[in-house]
């Protein structure tokens, strides 16, 4: 793996590592989900995430214990109870102001890469 | 042959579960969840045995995937992070038990073997104790060594050596099963009446003629607990009242155990009359030179020692773990299982239009109500 591989992993990592939690709390936006379905969609929507299937849960619970997110088990079929993930206000909140902040950068981003043949 | 792929994917989640922290009981629900919609999708809408096999080889290597899913893994010391929790547990019982096992023989051996000079003092005590857990400690490395080395060759898919060993550690701090408790309900009760009746009052000997009230007191108390265990589950009230009864019991047995066997006679029949019949004087008349009563009423005390110890060590581990994860005093708690927690409470979010009962291709049928 020659050094720009190297480095381009170490920051997809981090550009990863910030916009999981924006793309995981604008999906529960629009509709409550349990683990595995927001796996699947972040899976769908967000390619470049490409997240392992197990760093979603415990994010989730991450995000929980912050008090972005509130979550309630149910059990209409007995052998898969789902954890359903809602936001809650604060979480609600931080995306707004997330969301905000994406978007400058992305937009200021833009600017910059697209000077220099990048787009 | 084919395996049901529940069956599949329950052995992958009880070796999953080794490696988790104490009470990840939602979190294995989380995953139980996981890996039939991914079986289901890989199968194309049906779980098979092969494609349940796929989704649990997507998880993972199960130490792996309950680090992942649990966001735990603190290395500790020398330990790797992924055995931190088993390792923990697994010394937390074998501690536990030494703990239980030391009081229980100093409740012994100070009360009978010292008096009656078979052992002149309990060597050391408590000095004794931390070098039983460090001997403790080193058999398990030396055991946890050795077990690792057998299981170099094992598929991944396949349940180690390890894994089988750690399960100890699961066991030992599993709730109790709703089965135990109502028989500690239907003993406390029934025994707590039994000692009380008239015709055995008349059988003890007169020095423990004077607790038989006490302890069948205690037995109705324990029988309060089974029920509170039977109605509720684990909760921390009942960890605290059993943990209570069991010091309780602790020292009342370092009274017991000097009182003696409790009972001077029997009852017996002769031609169709019943006349009290004396044990110790059997034996002297008799010659036999070992009269086992003490020893009886040794290992009886010894072992109700020994539970009433380890209840203790279990609550003071796990009243603090419930409380540090905002649990409180009283919840509806679980039940020890076989499987895994079946949840007893319905929270409907969603609509669902499943049939009631689901046939997989291979056979393996699932009930959905």
């Amino acid at each position: 793996m020659s050094k720009a591989d190297q480095e381009m992993d170490r920051w997809a990592k981090e550009v990863k590592r910030g916009a999981v939690t924006l793309a995981i709390l604008a999906l529960l936006k629009r509709e409550p989900a349990y683990g595995y379905e927001l796996v699947k969609r972040l899976e769908q929507k967000v390619s470049f995430l490409q997240l392992e299937q197990g760093t979603v849960y415990p994010l989730l619970r991450r995000m929980e214990k912050r008090g972005l997110l509130h979550s309630e088990w149910d059990y209409e079929i007995e052998t898969r109870p789902k954890k359903y993930y809602a936001l809650s206000d604060e979480g609600r909140r931080a995306l707004e102001m997330m969301s905000r902040t994406w978007d400058v950068l992305s937009r200021e981003m833009n600017e910059i890469t697209t000077g220099v043949g990048m787009q | 042959m084919t395996k049901d792929p529940m069956k599949l994917i329950e052995e992958y989640l009880e070796r999953v579960k080794v490696y988790l922290p104490l009470a990840s009981e939602d979190l294995l629900m989380e995953m139980r969840t996981h890996l039939i919609e991914e079986a289901e999708a890989v199968g194309g809408g049906q779980m098979t045995a092969g494609s349940a096999l796929m989704a649990i080889e997507r998880m993972g290597d199960p130490k792996a995937a309950a680090n992942e899913y649990a966001g735990t893994g603190k290395k500790v010391g020398p330990v790797p992070s992924e055995y931190t929790q088993p390792v923990l547990r697994i010394l937390g019982v074998l501690v536990g038990f030494g703990i239980a096992f030391s009081i229980a023989a100093y409740v012994i051996g100070a009360a009978i073997l010292v008096p009656i000079g078979i052992i002149a003092s309990v060597e050391n005590w408590p000095f004794s104790l931390p070098i039983s857990i460090l001997v403790n400690i080193i058999f398990v490395l030396l055991i946890f060594g050795g077990i690792s080395l057998a299981d170099r060759n094992k598929m991944p898919s396949e349940k180690t050596l390890l894994e089988s060993f750690f399960g100890i550690g699961t066991e030992g701090f599993k709730p109790k099963a709703r089965s135990d408790a109502a028989g500690e309900l239907v003993f406390g009760v029934g025994f707590g009446f039994f000692i009380l009746m008239p015709q055995l009052q008349m059988l003890y000997s007169s020095a423990f003629a004077p607790f038989v009230g006490a302890v069948a007191g205690l037995l109705f108390v324990g029988a309060l607990k089974g029920a509170l265990f039977l109605v509720a589950g684990e909760n921390n009230v009942n960890l605290i009242f059993e943990a209570g009864l069991g010091v309780i019991w602790i020292l009342f047995s370092t009274v017991l155990i000097n009182v003696g066997f409790p009972l001077e006679y029997a009852w017996v029949n002769n031609n169709g009359t019943w006349s009290l019949f004396n044990l110790t004087e059997f034996f002297v008349q008799n010659e036999i030179p070992f009269i086992p009563f003490d020893w009886i009423w040794m290992f009886i005390i010894f072992m109700i020692v020994v539970t009433s110890a380890w209840r203790l060590i279990v609550a003071s581990i796990k009243v603090p773990m419930y409380l540090n994860r905002g649990r409180g005093l009283w919840w509806q708690g679980d039940w020890s299982k076989k499987s895994l927690r079946r949840p007893r409470r319905r929270t409907k979010l969603v609509s669902n239009q499943n049939p009631n009962y689901r046939v997989y291709h291979d056979g393996y049928q699932e009930s959905e109500d």
